[in-house]
């Protein structure tokens, strides 16, 4: 009796210590939640609610991989121009053919574009940051220029079924999104990837040292992250009806932001998909909020950089403490 | 001796947060003595000497110098009433030249407001150079970042003369020098200490301290615990007062029997760093072989060229019959091998990650299967902290949050949990203290009785001696001398790994397959 409410306290400690930061931006984005729906009635009506889901779910999966990333240190920018990319040579693979010949173009275009950026990054050793931003502009421009700019639309009804499916009530694509959450987080926690890519932020040449392949695992978590856009350039356009080339611009910013409020330290290392998943709904949430309140879009960006900003500062204050 | 007092501790205390570094010290500093503050990692003769500098400022009590209350809140505060300090990591800026650096704060010498006076700045280093009647035959106008670490060192104390320093504490000073580079240290030390100026030498190198301090103050967990004459006191008795209790000879005779098998055959290997010198090297089971050189000496790039660290130019590496040479590291750990490298937190730690992941990691990338056993895990963890006693909170706690003995012997855990057959150690006792040396030695003798074979760098001559086998001896990267445990001594040790190798010719390549 006495031993394992030992074991139970014990077990709390432990979640409290190692999740401090998660529980502190928990914190925070329920006093946002009670700030906006003080302000708005609307913010908590159960349309809105779901609104916030579906708001949630495309950042929410590139975030993930944009996660894996942050951990080894480095960063992924072209997120944006993956999906682009995926979900255009998708879309064209499907009208002349089929769908299932559509959707392997999506995963794969997405997976493809992964595997280049990991390629550069760990076998190359060019910075994330320029690989990236490399790949960003291309996906981007070849995007328009096999389209000529224009938007692809009366997608199959097949396809539709990514963004409108309905499994035991909820939205198949919340459904998605949770479980690859849990995945990932099982993934980071449990498995031998997981430790070597925190191993890998915290310290590379420790790691190859200790024997970890680091270029190969490096790479593996730009595939995951390409692979990711796939997934969520496909339950976005399913659900719009269309595919724009304007696909996914400027979600990079939103991702970075998520990983970051949600603890992460973007020199390595550092960070959780819990803290992440927190992250990605207190960006969703701020926007959403400021929406219903009537703030100007222009304003918006402002809003989400003073909280990264405010966020990485508490971080640190709390570590120099 | 003169035995006016120049600086009185009188009941300092120093808090950091929870943790108490300090408590209710006291003592006296004679004018022109060269005082050693000796103690463990953690016991606060750093934290000391830092607030003497001004560096930290004291919870409680307060310093009195040349009979004035002092209360510097800033090393630039302390250097203006006389007292100087060298920390461990050099506050100089390396693309500045060196008059530049030793004049960076100096009204005098930016006399046309923001434009300085180069030409008087030269000389005045010039003769400060002079005054330390030590020729180091630097250029006032080098840049520091072209400098090793001791002339930037020696640029330090030359800039702590600048400010007529009358008080020049010396943090750790010799931890990242070469025997002859700590010789001229000490050198200097007495020219400086011969025209007046005080010394206070922190360290806890046992040799350092009787060869160069008149007097020793120890250090405990904080609190002041005895000071002696350096002349009336021995190693024995400074030991004791510094781990509280009596501990034996440090470098005691073991007793091992290397076993007839050979584990270990390196041929004709030849790396970047010595092109021209194949190494040859052999290492039975159970056996010691010690590797003794002056930093720059080859040692520790030998070392990694042959646990396949850095990549090579050819030869061979044999390891268990198997060939490791020129393949991934993986390979070389999976066919036996185990490296503990020389920079325990750039390379052989995950500082920020928790104990439990650093004693894994090791494992993780080698053994483990792509799920990981948690629950296995734990337990082995547990054993392995029982075994080497680390001391530590919780396992999840970051492994930077230990001292510098306890880090270390995680990065010993990490290793003897993927149990490898050779295991390399480059200086390993670096930066550890004396009852964690301590360990390490009866550690590596229990792998050797074991039957691990072990290949140890190290530049504590003591220690070479006492835990090899073998010696070989590096001198400008070729092995010029294979000493057997009986026949090593210091001087002979010494006379290799200093001799000039171009007046005798090259020796390279002279131990063979014995």
């Amino acid at each position: 009796m006495d031993k394992t409410k030992h074991t139970r306290m014990g077990g709390l400690h432990n979640f409290r210590s190692e999740y401090s930061v998660e529980i502190m931006m928990f914190l925070v984005f329920l006093l946002l939640c009670a700030l906006i729906s003080v302000l708005t009635p609307r913010f908590l009506s159960a349309g809105n609610i779901r609104n916030l889901f579906w708001q949630a779910t495309t950042v929410g999966i590139i975030a993930i991989g944009q996660t894996l990333i942050i951990l080894t240190a480095g960063i992924d920018l072209s997120v944006g121009g993956i999906m682009a990319i995926s979900a255009m040579l998708g879309g064209l693979v499907m009208s002349n053919t089929s769908l299932g010949a559509g959707i392997t173009t999506v995963l794969l275009t997405g997976l493809g574009v992964g595997v280049l950026n990991g390629v550069l990054v760990s076998y190359a050793r060019l910075a994330p940051f320029i690989v990236t931003l490399g790949t960003l502009s291309i996906t981007q421009s070849l995007t328009y220029v096999i389209t000529d700019g224009s938007s692809i639309t009366g997608l199959p009804a097949g396809y539709r079924f990514f963004g409108y499916q309905r499994v035991f009530g909820l939205p198949l694509y919340t459904i998605v999104l949770i479980g690859l959450f849990i995945l990932g987080h099982i993934m980071l926690k449990k498995t031998k990837l997981g430790r070597f890519l925190y191993a890998i932020g915290s310290n590379e040449e420790a790691s190859r040292l200790a024997g970890v392949n680091v270029k190969f695992n490096k790479m593996i978590a730009y595939s995951i992250t390409g692979l990711l856009c796939a997934i969520a350039a496909l339950i976005l356009t399913s659900r719009l009806g269309a595919i724009d080339p304007d696909t996914g611009s400027g979600i990079e910013l939103d991702t970075i932001a998520a990983v970051v409020i949600g603890g992460a330290s973007m020199s390595g290392g550092k960070g959780s998909l819990v803290g992440t998943l927190i992250g990605v709904f207190f960006i969703t949430v701020l926007h959403n909020g400021l929406n219903l309140i009537g703030v100007s879009p222009f304003w918006q960006g402002s809003a989400v950089g003073a909280v990264i900003i405010i966020s990485v500062l508490l971080d640190s204050m709390l570590r120099s403490r | 001796m003169t035995q006016n007092t120049l600086l009185e501790v009188e009941h300092i205390s120093k808090n950091f947060g929870v943790v108490q570094a300090l408590k209710d010290v006291s003592f006296p500093i004679y004018e022109g003595e060269i005082l050693a503050l000796v103690g463990e990692n953690g016991a606060g003769k750093s934290t000391l000497a830092k607030i003497i500098a001004g560096v930290h400022t004291q919870s409680e009590g307060r310093i009195v110098f040349d009979g004035e209350a002092l209360a510097c809140k800033t090393t630039r505060e302390a250097r203006a009433k006389g007292i100087a300090i060298v920390l461990q990591e050099f506050a100089l800026i390396p693309h500045l030249s060196i008059a530049e650096n030793i004049f960076l704060t100096s009204k005098e010498m930016y006399q046309q407001g923001v434009w300085q006076n180069h030409q008087k700045m030269v000389e005045e280093t010039e003769a400060l150079f002079k005054r330390t009647m030590i020729d180091f035959d630097l250029d006032p106008n080098e840049k520091v970042q072209n400098l090793s670490v001791a002339q930037q060192q020696y640029v330090e104390i030359v800039k702590a003369l600048s400010t007529n320093a009358r008080l020049i504490i010396l943090d750790e000073p010799t931890s990242a020098l070469s025997q002859k580079e700590v010789q001229h240290l000490f050198a200097l030390m007495q020219n400086l200490n011969a025209n007046g100026v005080t010394l206070i030498f922190v360290s806890h190198k046992l040799d350092e301290i009787f060869t160069i301090s008149d007097r020793i103050v120890v250090f405990r967990d904080g609190v002041f615990v005895k000071e002696m004459e350096t002349s009336a006191s021995n190693e024995q008795e400074l030991i004791k007062a510094m781990v509280g209790r009596d501990v034996g000879d440090l470098y005691s005779i073991r007793h091992r029997a290397p076993q007839d098998e050979r584990l270990l055959e390196v041929a004709a290997l030849r790396n970047g760093f010595s092109p021209e010198t194949p190494y040859n090297l052999h290492l039975d089971r159970g056996e010691v072989l010690g590797l003794f050189g002056l930093v720059g000496s080859g040692r520790t790039e030998l070392m990694r060229s042959i646990f396949g660290a850095d990549p090579i130019m050819d030869g061979s590496v044999v390891i268990k019959g198997k060939q490791t040479a020129g393949k991934p590291l993986k390979m070389a750990i999976q066919s036996g091998f185990g490296m503990l490298p020389e920079d325990r937190k750039n390379q052989g730690l995950l500082l920020e990650q928790s104990i439990h992941d650093n004693i894994f990691l090791a494992y993780t990338a080698n053994r483990a299967h792509f799920f990981r056993n948690l629950k296995e895990e734990k337990r082995q963890a547990e054993q392995k902290i029982k075994e080497l006693r680390i001391k530590m909170g919780s396992v999840n706690n970051p492994v930077n949050s230990l001292s510098g003995g306890n880090q270390q012997k995680v990065a010993f855990a990490k290793w003897l949990l993927v149990q490898p057959d050779v295991l390399i150690l480059d200086e390993p006792t670096r930066g550890i203290d004396i009852g964690a040396k301590f360990e390490v030695y009866a550690l590596i003798d229990q792998l050797a009785n074991q039957g691990t074979s072990l290949l140890l760098v190290s530049s504590e001559l003591p220690e070479i001696l006492a835990l090899s086998d073998r010696i070989l001896v590096m001198n400008q990267g070729q092995v010029v001398k294979e000493l057997d445990h009986s026949e090593a001594s210091e001087e002979l040790i010494m006379y290799y790994c200093t001799m000039d190798l171009d007046t005798i010719g090259t020796i390279g390549g002279t131990h063979g397959n014995n």
